[in-house]
């Protein structure tokens, strides 16, 4: 019934819809988009999470692989009618070849149309070395100072906060949103008119080497590494490798203006003595003491030379202590006064979907970090979640995907720490870590609620109907249609 | 296996739209939120048509007009009453047993106890007020006349039939001559303040009949209390242990009450824009309501022994009058099923809406088991002698 069901889909308009959407989420990786194709046993749930984004190139591509269909329907058609049968025997072999038309159609629409796709790419290859060439010679030849953002996690929330504070002095060009793929710092070259002071950029990691060629692509004169961890492990292999990878910045950068983030024990072992190591404890020209957490967002007290500070910021959660002090560094490094600094500080809003907080209208707080998809971001957001207060709170989470093998472990850890961030309830979005994370707050005899969410979108969708006046809701990543 | 909650709303009423607002926002939403929930929404349109489907419970549906299209080209959903409540929809269509049903019907043909008798003729648990308590707080006569029996504090006032108005009007008008002005009169069954109105003398109150006697068999008039000021409390719980919410002040001008207009149309922001309040289904409101220690006590006494002297259960909201000089609190009337189940109040109280809804099918659910236990036959041998 199931299979039948399947082919039925599959001969739908929503096939043609499900198909762009999957290339859409692979970020038109072939290899990515039939191994997700290979798994789907119902076509009818593709879509569950998300929807298709129809940029021009998503309608594009939606209308193209309609008419490939349409055109290799009519195609069968045409090979019966000039086959022209008449015997009962010619008959019969001509419906079944309808029918086997008719049900392999919809693989061989996408198999042809796939081929396109990854021709056209071939294709372009050498167009975007032009276009890679002439951005390197714009990087080159810019005046302005260059700052790179590496790091398995926190990148988008530093080089946000860095631009923001040296965006309010100085003429300043960053990067927006999470474009950090080769092509798209490309054309961000061709954005930049020549006059920035500062230009911040953000560095996506994908494949080994690929900061290296970042960084022969923008040449930067001061570094920023946020962090290292397990995320896109499945694609580095090992955690060596993703270290290696990240660090490779230093061969462009001098040490003493590379800022690295030793709260994190994978930066700080691997880290060289004499680079820029910022915390949430300070750094060595630079003190930190009364860190304040709350809802209301993150207050400490500096100490640079013999003069104090009290720094107020927005964000949420210890953890943005050590990123407020690096932006701060890097400021002082660019020149610019250090207390107004911190006052543009204070107006620093976080990134979308990172631990973002929403007021109901009924009350009740919405802490929106499902943009997070990272173990450490994980971490620092539960930690946030056990030091505040509320009347009731709620904790909701699909787990992490690409953490390689070692996600059992990792899960269990995380359900671990739910247990001890002490929710009332604990929403799961049913998936296959779902287990581990149950087993992690069982380890820590967690005795409020635990449901599992069958529907997310619906879950998502009603949510603000969970939360009283006083309550809090955490919501931790997301886990996205190709993981399903 | 979720529990199907069948959500009943729409319906041949006055509230049919505030109806629709209270059920997808109030119930359809959370149900949808709640792991173990299945809602299955039952929409029954102008004419009393039932139907069934997913897309009944999306508020576009009604907010872009494609319903009419829906019900005109759908088949109504048939009842079954075997075993419970099934709801079979279309010729090949499935059908779906309801485990509890969630009555959402504002007014008449439904929150007046016509649903709640149909659903204990199904034997099936429903949510809110049952048949008795819903008849009897949908009829402000005869409410007021249980509370008055139950020794409850309210404001004076008379009734009559409609027909003795039109029939004998001078000696009506002469019966009702020792009610002192301004006076309000209400048509008995009306919910959401529709064909109210203050009048102040005898050729006002002319009218305000005749506008009340269009609407309804049954005509409430009453003293208007002075130093008004209005209390509202949510309640929840079964008749003999109710759960107050947080005692709610409407933030309007007492000279322009809340009238149909002020509450759904205007988004309740007649005379009360001054801030301070809370937006919830009657608008702008203060919760909890900023009032003497007194007063509020008097307030929740008097909401929950109308609660219990009516008989309500899983919730209901108390109405109430307070002359603020006097310090006296006087019960106006019941509302079996709070506009969007009051959810504002009760988020404001500590209760979401998902654990409102939640709670208040665990009472429906109690509610019939205690019924289960009841003795409803009795062997004679009557049939004998014939």
């Amino acid at each position: 019934m199931r299979h039948f069901k399947n082919y039925i889909h599959r001969s739908s308009h929503r096939y043609n819809r499900s198909v762009v959407y999957m290339l859409q989420r692979s970020e038109y990786d072939i290899a990515k988009f039939w191994e997700w194709y290979r798994r789907i046993d119902d076509w009818g749930k593709v879509m569950y999470r998300g929807r298709i984004v129809y940029t021009p190139v998503a309608k594009v591509l939606t209308l193209a692989f309609s008419l490939t269909q349409v055109g290799l329907y009519l195609l069968a058609g045409l090979i019966v009618w000039r086959f022209a049968p008449q015997s009962v025997g010619e008959i019969l072999l001509s419906l079944a070849f309808l029918i086997f038309a008719l049900l392999s159609i919809p693989l061989i629409g996408a198999a042809l149309f796939t081929g396109l796709i990854w021709l056209g790419k071939v294709l372009q290859k050498p167009l975007i070395a032009t276009k890679l060439l002439r951005a390197q010679q714009i990087y080159h030849n810019h005046p302005g100072t260059v700052v790179a953002v590496a790091g398995s996690y926190g990148k988008t929330t530093m080089k946000n906060i860095l631009g923001h504070v040296v965006g309010s002095t100085k003429d300043t060009a960053v990067t927006s949103g999470n474009l950090n793929t080769p092509i798209a710092l490309a054309r961000f070259a061709h954005q930049l008119d020549g006059n920035e002071e500062v230009v911040i950029i953000e560095f996506g990691e994908y494949e080994p080497g690929d900061i290296e060629s970042f960084c022969t692509l923008v040449e930067p004169d001061i570094g920023l590494i946020t962090g290292i961890n397990e995320a896109h492990l499945e694609k580095f292999g090992d955690i060596k490798t993703t270290t290696e990878n990240i660090f490779s910045i230093e061969q462009f950068v001098d040490e003493e203006k590379l800022y690295v983030n030793v709260d994190d024990e994978r930066v700080a072992v691997r880290a060289p003595e004499r680079t820029q190591r910022y915390s949430k404890e300070g750094s060595s020209k630079w003190r930190v003491s009364k860190i304040n957490v709350s809802l209301e967002g993150t207050d400490f007290k500096l100490k640079h030379g013999k003069n104090n500070f009290d720094v107020s910021l927005k964000l949420l959660g210890r953890h943005h202590v050590g990123v407020a002090l690096a932006a701060l560094m890097v400021a002082n490094e660019l020149g610019i006064d250090i207390q107004k600094a911190i006052e543009q500080l204070a107006t620093a809003d976080p990134v979308e979907h990172r631990l973002e907080k929403r007021l109901l209208p009924g009350g009740g707080v919405i802490i929106d970090d499902t943009y997070n998809g990272n173990p450490d971001g994980i971490r620092a957001g539960l930690e946030f979640f056990a030091e505040i207060e509320a009347k009731k709170k709620i904790y909701v989470t699909p787990g992490l995907v690409e953490v390689g093998e070692k996600s059992k472990e990792l899960h269990e850890e995380i359900g671990a720490r739910i247990a001890l961030a002490y929710p009332e309830e604990v929403y799961l979005v049913k998936n296959s870590v779902t287990s581990h994370i149950k087993a992690g707050l069982k380890s820590e005899d967690f005795s409020g609620k635990v449901h599992e969410i069958e529907n997310p979108r619906e879950f998502y969708e009603n949510l603000d109907t969970l939360l009283a006046d006083g309550d809090v809701a955490l919501l931790q990543n997301d886990w996205p249609d190709e993981y399903a | 296996m979720p529990k199907t909650v069948a959500v009943i709303f729409g319906s041949r009423s006055a509230e049919h739209d505030i109806s629709i607002v209270t059920a997808i926002n109030a119930v359809i939403k959370p149900l949808k939120a709640l792991p173990g929930f299945d809602p299955l929404p039952v929409y029954i349109d102008k004419k009393g048509r039932w139907f069934t489907g997913e897309r009944y419970g999306e508020i576009d549906t009604y907010t872009s007009g494609r319903i009419d299209t829906f019900v005109n080209s759908d088949k109504p959903v048939q009842l079954h009453f075997e075993n419970g409540l099934v709801f079979k929809s279309g010729l090949f269509g499935s059908s779906k047993k309801a485990d509890v049903v969630f009555p959402a019907t504002h007014g008449t043909f439904g929150e007046d106890g016509s649903l709640m008798g149909l659903l204990r003729m199904a034997n099936v648990p429903f949510v809110g007020c049952g048949m008795t308590a819903s008849v009897l707080s949908m009829d402000k006569v005869l409410s007021r006349l249980v509370c008055a029996q139950a020794g409850i504090a309210q404001n004076k006032f008379k009734w009559f039939y409609a027909n003795e108005f039109t029939s004998d009007q001078d000696n009506l008008l002469n019966k009702l001559k020792d009610l002192k002005y301004p006076l309000f009169v209400k048509p008995a069954h009306l919910g959401s303040s529709i064909a109210i109105s203050r009048v102040k003398n005898i050729s006002e109150l002319k009218n305000a009949i005749e506008v009340a006697a269009h609407y309804d068999d049954k005509v409430l008039v009453e003293e208007e209390v002075e130093n008004l000021i209005e209390l509202t409390l949510p309640i929840m719980g079964h008749p003999d242990s109710p759960k107050p919410a947080l005692l709610e002040k409407p933030l309007a001008d007492p000279e322009k009450f809340f009238d149909f207009d002020t509450k759904y149309l205007q988004g309740g922001k007649k005379g009360g824009e001054k801030g301070g309040g809370t937006k919830g289904a009657q608008g702008y409101s203060e919760i909890p309501a900023r009032v003497d220690k007194k007063i509020e006590e008097q307030a929740i006494k008097l909401g929950t022994d109308v609660y219990r002297a009516l008989g309500c259960s899983g919730t209901a909201r108390i109405d109430m009058l307070v002359d603020s000089k006097a310090g006296k609190v006087y019960f106006n009337e019941v509302n079996p099923l709070p506009g969007s189940l009051y959810a504002h109040n009760w988020r404001k109280a500590g209760v979401s809406n998902a654990e409102l809804v939640e709670k208040l099918i665990e009472y429906a659910l109690e509610t019939h088991q205690q019924e289960q236990k009841l003795a409803t036959t009795f062997d004679t041998s009557f049939l004998k002698q014939f």
